[in-house]
């Protein structure tokens, strides 16, 4: 026998050596490997090859079958603090088992659903979500305890176990009449109403979620698998789990859902929509048995639903509450109307909410008139739908700027990951504010609705459906989407936030620094001085209540640009300075807002004279808003204007103007070549020209559309002082002068300058008196709002000094404009013009005398 | 007293060889009361490698951390058991399939595989015979590869640990043992 074995043994070795160095070989030449391998192997090291394919392939396929159940074994029924026992049910999305704690930490069950999927991001997404859901702390919803990853990668979640049963099987076998199912269904609505207040969608109702406990106050609903959906959705390709839920539950998907759009409350009310449907009449609205998905995609898009008074004839009549007829007759006009306004075909015209649902079946259920059936429903919905189209493509058009709004406004509140997610789901349900505005709502759009109109209602809305932190981020968000289109309106919005977050939190809370900052940036044009104090006292709260960076960097930034000019400069400089440390601490997330932030700086710096420091800055600024945006942006644009105002308070005209033409290109090509930055970069343009008739060309440009701006006025008194057309120039600095006070500008610096320029024009036409007279009063003021010492005021100064001397004082005269001259030139190159225009007057004088 | 996990391992280190004989009826009692504890816990579609949850299994069987070389016997033990636990609820299945009775009573409680088809179940108690046969055929241990790899998910690693053979041995057994095994499963596997 230890003959045979060794044998045996030692034939294997033979066999299977030659079979690995003939599998090592082209198959062609396999053959000729046979022909030499020993007679009696030759039969079955071929044999062997002829099934090597089809082994991998049969072991692979047995195996990958096999391992659950090897896994399963080898596991000892535990996954994480749980202890699985018997399957209680099988979803599209995975297996339920019944489960216990394991660890005895407390005695519970529950249920374990164990998803098919082994996607990593889902697991991720799971942690994200269910910080979300952990608040969805409601009676009738059943809580997500628990999850993790199964040892062999799928993810796994742990609800509440519901002892109870699907509303429509708990229907059919209570046999409930027809109010006692729209009574249990109002309780479903209520639920869902409370989630949506929390900002969460479910998605995915349908009865095996929508469950009934008997308890001793009657039947209670109970929501399962509330937002799970969510958790499985793949972001990245969306489509393929749409697909698949499209296969798994169509009867309840909505038209959005197959259209591959992100789902709203609109989505819940009409999944609500079926489920009542199915309740009262005993089917659903389509008849789809086992349609293909891209049949049932046609359907749920293009066909209108049966009524349920027709539907119940294909009910199974055990389904039913009462006899066939008697239901019908009970479903016909009332509730025909209510259970088809939830399954609109376009979100906007199903009910605005869950609660409005909820409204009118009470409404019905007291015998009066249901909002759903107005007499002339469809023409009332086409004449809405035709006055408003314009309005609603404007709306989805800046919905564009409203969600990268909102979604900056919370990212720069904190990066936490938490907090982008919530970003994400006011998002939504911002969207969800303008799909369902109701055409049927007394509070009517007017025939010439403005997209900021619709964003003033949707505030309204806002403010009635949400509460918290929740209510004043939408708010903030809606506030800065007007904003963008135009300060009217988000005024009122920012006001009523800052309201709101004093009333509800305090003067000395997060929230009131928040909404103030909002406030202060958007009147700061306008108010200025409310402005400032609103934003140093955000700050001074900010300072007490020891807030973090992520939120005050952003209102130093704002706080910075809004005193960014000659008479703060400072403080705007120490505002950017320290807005920048925090944004760099940042990391990633804040590189957007350091690019811009560091550009504001970079004028900063250059006003105050520290060149390098600019320079070094601008460039910086460069490179980070190159890398974020790219070079065909607007923000590129905005980077090279502001490079331009630092190379120009450097004395490099030549540069500047390089700049703001590039600048202005890149505008052109994005077709923003006219909006109001290209103006102020034609401006910018104009005065860094060293050719007064380009000059007065391109302000004029400008002048056409900002009319009444007074900086546009001044800069054409200048060019055509330069030009030498004194006349002119008189004529638009004195327009400009009275424009200046004229505007919420009026103590501002900029208000001299039209008084120092007519100062100069006046010397030059002769007439010293009155030359004197301007350069005075501008003295005096600029002394006041940016010191003595300031170039400006130096200037003006030396200007005052050579009106005396022309008018008969001399020697005063000449010593005040000899100070001026080493003053400003004391200062450093970057003044060059006004310098040497002073020495001119000095020469001149000279001369003279 | 009965002899528990430990023991034997214990006693295995020791030196004594009937010891891990002594370990199979062990292991394999242990999978099946699992098993029925667990009636159908199982996870549908493709899975992952599993040699984690053998071994995570096993060293909690023996409470103490067994040094690496009762680890790898241990192993290869584990995969015989798991290959027997297997064949038996795959046999049950397609005896139930064909309306017979039930070949073993302790295995009332214990459902079919119902992660397989009824195909799959009859081509793992064909590989079952198949395997028999092989090892009839060629010796032992190209039968203790496929057990190895196949019944337990070992890497060929762990498979050359358990066995204590070199990996190439083990990729040439693995290789050659699976065309030779499906050469046999013949005709009623290619029509299924």
């Amino acid at each position: 026998m230890p003959d045979s074995r060794d044998t045996t043994t030692d034939r294997w070795e033979r066999v299977s050596r030659l079979f690995m160095e003939a599998t090592a070989l082209a198959p062609a030449a396999r053959a000729s490997f046979l022909d030499q391998c020993p007679p009696d192997l030759r039969e079955e090291i071929a044999a062997m090859l002829a099934a090597d394919d089809g082994a991998e392939d049969f072991f692979d396929g047995l195996g990958s079958a096999l391992a659950p159940e090897i896994s399963a074994l080898a596991s000892d029924g535990r996954l994480g603090a749980w202890q699985v026992a018997e399957p209680i049910g099988r979803g599209g999305m995975g297996t339920v088992y019944r489960a216990v704690r394991a660890d005895g930490a407390y005695e519970q069950q529950a249920a374990l659903k164990v998803l098919d999927s082994v996607r990593p991001d889902v697991v991720a997404r799971f942690e994200r979500e269910r910080q979300i859901l952990a608040r969805l702390d409601h009676p009738a919803v059943a809580r997500l305890l628990d999850g993790g990853q199964t040892p062999e990668g799928r993810p796994f979640l742990v609800m509440e176990l519901v002892d109870g049963e699907p509303i429509t099987d708990y229907a059919t076998r209570c046999a409930l009449s027809v109010d006692e199912r729209i009574d249990l269904f109002v309780q479903v609505c209520e639920v869902v109403q409370a989630a949506h207040r929390q900002l969460v969608v479910h998605r995915d109702l349908k009865p095996s979620n929508v469950f009934v406990v008997e308890t001793s106050d009657g039947p209670r609903v109970k929501l399962l698998d509330f937002g799970i959906a969510r958790i499985l959705e793949d972001d990245a390709d969306g489509l393929l789990t749409l697909t698949e839920q499209r296969v798994l539950t169509p009867e309840y998907a909505a038209p959005e859902q197959i259209r591959g759009e992100a789902p709203t409350t609109a989505t819940d009310v009409y999944a609500l929509g079926v489920l009542l449907y199915e309740l009262l009449a005993g089917a659903r609205p389509f008849d789809m048995p086992r349609r293909l998905a891209h049949e049932a995609a046609r359907v749920i898009l293009e066909e209108e639903p049966e009524r349920p008074s027709t539907a119940v004839t294909r009910a199974g009549v055990e389904t039913l509450a009462a006899p066939r007829d008697e239901v019908r007759q009970r479903l016909e006009g009332d509730l025909d109307a209510v259970c088809l306004k939830a399954l609109r075909k376009e979100p906007e015209r199903r009910y605005a909410t869950a609660e409005a649902f909820a409204r009118d079946l009470d409404r019905h259920l007291r015998g009066l008139t249901v909002e759903a059936r107005p007499d002339t429903a469809r023409y009332r919905a086409s004449r809405f739908v035709r006055r408003h189209r314009r309005a609603m493509a404007g709306a989805t058009l800046a919905m564009a700027t409203l969600l990268a709004g909102l979604s900056t406004a919370l990212w720069q509140a904190s990066e936490a990951r938490a907090e982008r997610d919530r970003a994400e789901r006011l998002s939504e349900y911002t969207l969800g504010l303008f799909a369902t505005q109701d055409p049927f709502s007394t509070e009517a759009l007017p025939d010439s609705v403005t997209f900021a109109e619709v964003v003033r209602l949707a505030a309204g809305r806002a403010e009635a459906d949400l509460s918290g932190r929740d209510r004043l981020r939408v708010l903030s968000a809606l506030g800065a989407a007007v904003s963008a289109v135009g300060r009217e309106g988000s005024l009122d919005i920012c006001r009523r936030a800052h309201e709101i977050a004093l009333r509800e939190y305090g003067a000395e809370s997060a929230e009131a620094v928040q909404t103030a900052g909002d406030l202060a940036w958007i009147i700061h044009a306008t108010d200025p001085a409310t402005s400032d104090s609103l934003f140093s006292a955000a700050l001074a709260t900010a300072d007490r209540l020891r807030l973090g960076p992520e939120e005050t960097a952003s209102l130093r930034s704002d706080y910075g640009y809004v005193l960014n000019g000659p008479e703060r400069q400072e403080e705007a400089e120490a505002l950017f300075r320290r807005a920048i440390a925090d944004f760099r601490a940042a990391g990633p997330d804040e590189r957007h807002n350091l690019g811009t932030t560091l550009q504001h700086w970079a004028v900063a710096l250059a006003g105050l004279g520290r060149h390098d420091e600019a320079k070094a800055a601008a460039d910086e600024s460069m490179a980070v808003v190159e890398e974020v945006h790219g070079r065909s942006s607007a923000a590129y644009a905005s980077v090279l204007g502001n490079m331009a105002r630092v190379v120009s308070a450097t004395g490099d005209t030549q540069a500047a103007v390089r700049y703001n033409r590039e600048a202005l290109s890149t505008l052109d090509a994005l077709g923003l070549g006219t909006g109001d930055f290209a103006l102020t970069l034609l401006n910018n343009l104009a005065v860094n020209s060293d050719d007064p008739a380009e000059q007065i060309q391109l302000l004029h440009r400008v002048r056409v559309v900002r009319a009444g701006a007074p900086s546009t006025m001044q800069n054409l008194g200048v060019a055509h002082m330069d030009a030498g057309s004194l006349d002119s120039a008189a004529v638009w600095l004195q327009r400009a002068r009275a424009a200046y006070l004229d505007s919420p500008q009026a103590e501002t610096f900029s208000a001299s300058l039209p008084l120092v320029t007519l100062a100069d024009v006046r010397l030059r036409q002769g007439r010293a008196s009155d030359a004197e007279r301007h350069a005075a009063a501008a003295t005096r003021a600029l002394a006041e709002r940016v010191g003595p010492e300031h170039w400006v005021t130096l200037y003006a100064g030396g200007l005052l000094g050579a009106a005396e001397a022309e008018r008969g004082a001399v020697e005063s005269g000449q010593v005040r404009l000899r100070r001026a001259i080493e003053a400003v030139e004391a200062q450093g190159v970057r003044h060059t013009t006004k310098v040497e225009r002073l020495r001119e007057l000095a020469e001149q004088l000279d001369a003279q005398s | 007293m009965s002899e528990t996990v430990s023991d034997l391992l214990e006693a295995a280190a020791a030196g004594d060889p009937s010891a891990v004989d002594r370990l199979y009826p062990l292991v394999y009692e242990d999978l099946r009361r699992r098993a029925s504890r667990q009636r159908q816990r199982h996870i549908a579609g493709a899975t992952l490698n599993t040699t984690a949850l053998v071994h995570e299994s096993y060293l909690k069987l023996a409470k103490s951390p067994p040094r690496a070389k009762d680890r790898a016997h241990f192993l290869a033990i584990a995969a015989r058991a798991m290959r027997q636990v297997l064949v038996t609820y795959a046999e049950r299945q397609t005896a139930q399939k064909r309306g017979g009775g039930t070949p073993d009573a302790r295995l009332d409680d214990v459902p079919p595989l119902a992660a397989l088809s009824d195909g799959q179940a009859e081509d793992l108690v064909a590989l079952h015979d198949a395997l028999d046969r092989l090892e009839a055929a060629v010796g032992e241990r190209p039968a203790r590869v496929v057990e190895c790899r196949f019944f337990a998910g070992l890497s060929i690693e762990e498979t050359a640990d358990a066995l204590g053979v070199s990996e190439p041995t083990v990729k040439r057994d693995w290789r050659a043992a699976r065309a030779w095994l499906f050469a046999r499963l013949g005709t009623d596997v290619l029509s299924s």
